[in-house]
């Protein structure tokens, strides 16, 4: 039963935390089991969502865990534990006990997602009314969160070049070395299968971004799937070969990503309707069959541009701390040349 | 259509923008968009307040859905007070920032400060409640950058704290979501208080944990105790522009305290009653004496700043924990107040503390341009241990006033704790700028930055000059805040469109 | 089935909160991880548990609540920007100090330049 997996995959970091690279794959196991969770509770929008999320996340952190110490180092004092584990487990039990109480009674009023569910496809012009409320019903709340991306990105940004320029720390990266010595670096064979897979990966974001309004998709998604499949270029063959090859500044997509999103909702102004108002419209073009063109898709591609944006500038500040670490760096795509006579 | 109510949340948001697309790399230019910027939002402010007083409640429904289906924002009175605050002070520090070449210590200061200015207004405008929490985390987000922008060992070792502690408290904040929305099945806080009158009682003791828990999340942006430790660490280590400006942000946490205890969880509810003011009444008095006794005790100038501030903070949810008009106004009044000589006073400390290359409360040598900072310094403890002739005073008088039936323990120890502030300032001040003897170094001139703190203190000024219609205002204020029909009214609930 | 999911999201908040009172900044990004896991499952469940019925119009009847669903997506992508953040400050804290210790309360007392 995936509840018991999930029970004890999280009662073993729990112990198990102070070897880092175990404890972030037990993390994640949590995470991916939580997955299923929502698509077996009727959140297809949301399982699609917590997968791409927990993929982009290890990822981040695998690669900023060669920045830290492998093992956190002394464990606590017994004691100290012990009142940890008390706190943890008394807060943890209010916390469970509250959402027993709450799923086990019904609303006191009719919910409000009464109105969403009914007016999603002709108030809103979609089906999937979980996207209608992202980017229509509650679309302002959606706003702020790309702003959030947004902001995290340029932190991420500034905090990295702050330790560009600090000596000691420029110091302490230097004489860092590859904690386990691979024979591969870069597998030639995980190197071909990720690039094959970009263009592939790439298709699947496009459609993910465009089917969002009627099926589980959307910006969000859609924007993720993009990134991971860039990401996987990083892993694969090395931050300085990827570096050269991605020319642009992502400052660019992050802050265009904002500003189409803004547009959007500035755009309703013209027709003296609030900000963030979205219209649609069912076109029939010969010979294709009537389909939808809302205005939310463009909020949407904003959204999908700052996703876009913040998970690869976060990746590029992260690389370009690691081509000052004492690695040899890598300008080959993987590690054998193949035009090479062995 | 009034659309100016949504400048606030829009202007930063397209300035900053602006800056990371175009404006990237360029110093210079950034720092005169944002100055334009901080004018163009000090207008709007004073037009939304105007336009408060004289047109009454206003909503707002964002992309024209009716509430509470889609997400309203409501200017009243109180919200336009907080806008036009965090106008003049973002404004103030932002003078202070350029002038004092803080802004060039490190990347997008620019645009992390709009987006702060962004997050803050759209806390003060929104009349949801997970919308509340998207633009806390706006904020939240942004103060992140802020507080660690310049770097340093111990600034960012400070920051990771003070970023996971707040990210548990959002966490807590998410949870009480959780509950509001399964129990009533909304979010909008006109709604909120429209339909929580009429809660089953099988379902309150759910509402009333929801309630408990915002207040946590609302006293821990505040620094209430026993949630204060992380202020002093944090602000101790933030640039000194930058803790002044997070004098506004501690004001979040008790301008929620305010909305949510008149208009969602009025203390003549069934559900909830005294529960509210029972638990932060105690907290209130007990940061006051924190604060004061902290105050007393700090080694280091900006140290010194956290625990007034602190102390100030606990002084304005004693009044705000009465939840009654006139408490309530009195409360206002010295929010207002608060604000700016918190501001001023980690301004001072930021000037003395960039001439002396350290803190430390002692008398090594002597400071540049000392009697320039003594003089800010002076009027910026007056104000915020609250003697006249300043708005500290006023403010004071004002709570003592409307606690009088409560005598003993509150004006005991709001009376004893400004006792132990006005011996802490004192005391500081003296080591600071009478004690130490020998030639001055040389002075360093930064007119912005010392204008910007004397600006905040024109403010101060200003505020006990007319301080009597400033007081009939919030008296009325005070007054819609504790009638919340008009606010409900606005927000037109049960009509489509 | 209310049950175990109850006991699961107090598992994860149990779990996240010691793991983030272990002091040190990777346990404490991971405790802030299991803590989001269960308050987005906490915020999840106010729309009651519900089976095959995804709120995608035309494909059924009756259908689950799409809002939880939304406010739960958002907060999902806001935790992701967090922990980033917080990561990057860990790498930058660990680089600049060396070494990774966290006090969760005022210890500035000691750090006082």
């Amino acid at each position: 039963m995936l509840w018991g997996v999930l029970l004890a995959v999280a009662l073993a970091t729990t112990v198990l935390h102070r070897d880092r690279v175990v404890a972030l794959i037990l993390t994640s196991l949590a995470g991916l089991i939580i997955a299923p969770f929502f698509a077996f509770h009727s959140a297809p929008d949301l399982a699609l969502t917590q997968i791409s999320v927990e993929v982009v996340t290890v990822l981040l952190i695998l690669l900023a865990l060669h920045f830290l110490p492998a093992t956190t180092p002394d464990a606590l004092p017994a004691p100290r534990r012990l009142w940890s584990a008390a706190v943890a487990g008394i807060a943890g039990a209010g916390v469970g006990w509250l959402a027993w109480a709450m799923m086990t009674r019904h609303h006191a009023f009719p919910p409000i997602s009464e109105f969403h569910l009914a007016q999603s496809k002709p108030g809103a012009g979609g089906t999937n009314a979980v996207n209608t409320i992202i980017v229509d019903f509650r679309g302002f709340d959606t706003y702020g969160e790309i702003i959030v991306l947004g902001i995290a990105a340029l932190v991420i940004f500034a905090t990295i070049e702050a330790v560009l320029r600090s000596p000691a720390a420029m110091q302490r990266l230097a004489i860092r070395s590859p904690r386990r010595e691979d024979a591969d670096r870069h597998p030639m064979m995980f190197a071909v299968a990720t690039r094959v897979l970009l263009p592939m990966a790439m298709l699947v974001g496009v459609f993910l971004f465009l089917r969002g309004h009627n099926m589980p998709g959307g910006g969000f998604v859609a924007g993720l799937v993009f990134a991971i499949a860039l990401l996987m270029q990083y892993m694969a063959s090395g931050y300085e070969w990827s570096q050269k090859r991605q020319r642009y500044d992502h400052h660019l997509v992050v802050g265009w990503g904002i500003l189409i999103a803004s547009l959007a909702g500035v755009g309703s102004w013209v027709f003296g309707l609030p900000f963030l108002t979205s219209g649609f419209v069912y076109v029939t073009p010969w010979p294709l069959d009537t389909f939808e063109l809302a205005t939310a898709a463009i909020f949407d591609l904003g959204v999908f541009l700052t996703v876009l944006g913040a998970v690869l500038l976060a990746l590029a500040s992260l690389s370009r701390l690691a081509l000052r670490t004492g690695d040899a760096p890598q300008s080959r795509a993987f590690d054998i040349d193949p035009t090479e006579d062995r | 259509m009034n659309h100016w109510i949504t400048a606030p949340i829009i202007l930063p948001a397209f300035v900053a923008v602006l800056m990371i697309i175009v404006l990237r790399g360029n110093l210079a230019l950034q720092r005169a968009l944002a100055i334009a910027a901080g004018l163009a939002l000090n207008g709007i402010a004073i037009a939304l307040l105007w336009s408060a007083t004289t047109h009454g409640t206003e909503a707002y429904f964002l992309g024209d859905w009716p509430a509470p289906f889609g997400i309203s924002l409501v200017l009243d009175r109180l919200s336009a007070l907080m806008v036009a605050l965090l106008a003049a002070l973002s404004f103030a520090t932002l003078l202070n920032a350029i002038g004092s070449g803080w802004d060039a210590k490190g990347a997008h200061f620019h645009p992390l400060l709009q987006f702060l200015v962004m997050g803050v207004a759209g806390a003060f405008l929104t009349g949801d409640a997970f919308n509340l929490f998207v633009f806390f985390e706006v904020l939240l987000i942004a103060s992140y950058g802020l507080m660690v922008h310049g770097s340093g060992r111990e600034r960012t070792r400070a920051g990771f704290q003070y970023v996971a502690f707040n990210l548990v408290g959002s966490s807590l904040f998410i949870v009480a979501l959780g509950l509001i929305y399964g129990v009533t099945g909304t979010l909008n806080l006109a709604d909120l208080a429209a339909k929580l009158p009429s809660l089953p009682p099988g379902d309150s003791a759910l509402i009333r944990t929801a309630a408990v828990m915002l207040i946590l999340v609302f006293a821990i942006k505040a620094a209430l105790v026993p949630l204060q430790f992380w202020l002093p660490g944090t602000y101790a280590n933030a640039p000194g522009v930058v803790a002044a400006l997070f004098a506004i942000m501690t004001k979040v946490g008790a301008y929620s305290t305010l909305r949510f205890g008149t208009l969602v969880f009025p203390p003549d509810l069934p559900a909830t009653g005294d529960l509210l003011a029972s638990l932060l009444l105690p907290a209130a008095l007990v940061s006051l004496a924190v604060g004061a006794i902290g105050t007393l005790g700090a080694t280091t100038l900006p140290r010194l700043a956290a625990f007034a501030g602190i102390a100030s903070m606990g002084l304005a949810f004693t009044a705000i924990a009465a939840f009654t008009p006139q408490t309530t106004a009195a409360a206002l009044y010295y929010i207002l107040h608060s604000t700016l000589a918190t501001a001023i006073l980690f301004l001072v400390a930021d000037l003395v503390t960039r001439r002396r290359a350290h803190g430390r409360l002692d008398s090594a040598a002597p400071i540049a341009q000392s009697g320039l900072l003594a003089a800010l310094f002076l009027a910026a403890a007056t104000a915020m241990a609250g003697l006249p002739p300043l708005s500290g005073f006023i403010g004071k008088l004002l709570i003592l006033d409307a606690f009088r039936d409560q005598a003993p323990l509150v004006w005991t120890v709001i009376l004893g704790a400004s006792f132990l502030m006005i011996l802490g300032f004192a005391r500081a001040g003296s080591t600071l700028f009478w004690k130490p003897e020998g030639a001055a170094p040389p002075a360093i001139a930064e007119p912005f930055a010392v204008g910007a703190a004397f600006s905040l203190l024109a403010g101060l000024a200003a505020l006990t000059l007319l301080a009597g219609p400033v007081t009939a205002w919030l008296a009325d204020t005070a007054t819609a805040l504790h009638a919340p029909a008009e606010y409900i009214n606005a927000n037109r609930l049960g009509q489509d469109g | 089935m209310e049950a175990l999911v109850a006991t699961a999201i107090g598992t994860l908040t149990a779990v996240g909160l010691y793991l983030i009172l272990q002091r040190r900044t990777f346990p404490v990004i991971l405790g802030l991880t299991f803590l989001s896991y269960a308050v987005n499952v906490s915020l999840f469940v106010s729309g009651r548990l519900v089976t095959n019925a995804a709120p995608i119009i035309g494909t059924g009847e009756t259908f689950a609540d799409p809002l939880p669903q939304a406010l739960v997506l958002t907060a999902i992508v806001i935790s992701f920007g967090m922990t980033a953040v917080l990561m990057i400050l860990a790498i930058s804290g660990h680089l600049q100090a060396g070494h990774d210790r966290v006090n969760l309360g005022d210890d500035a007392r000691k750090d006082d330049a």
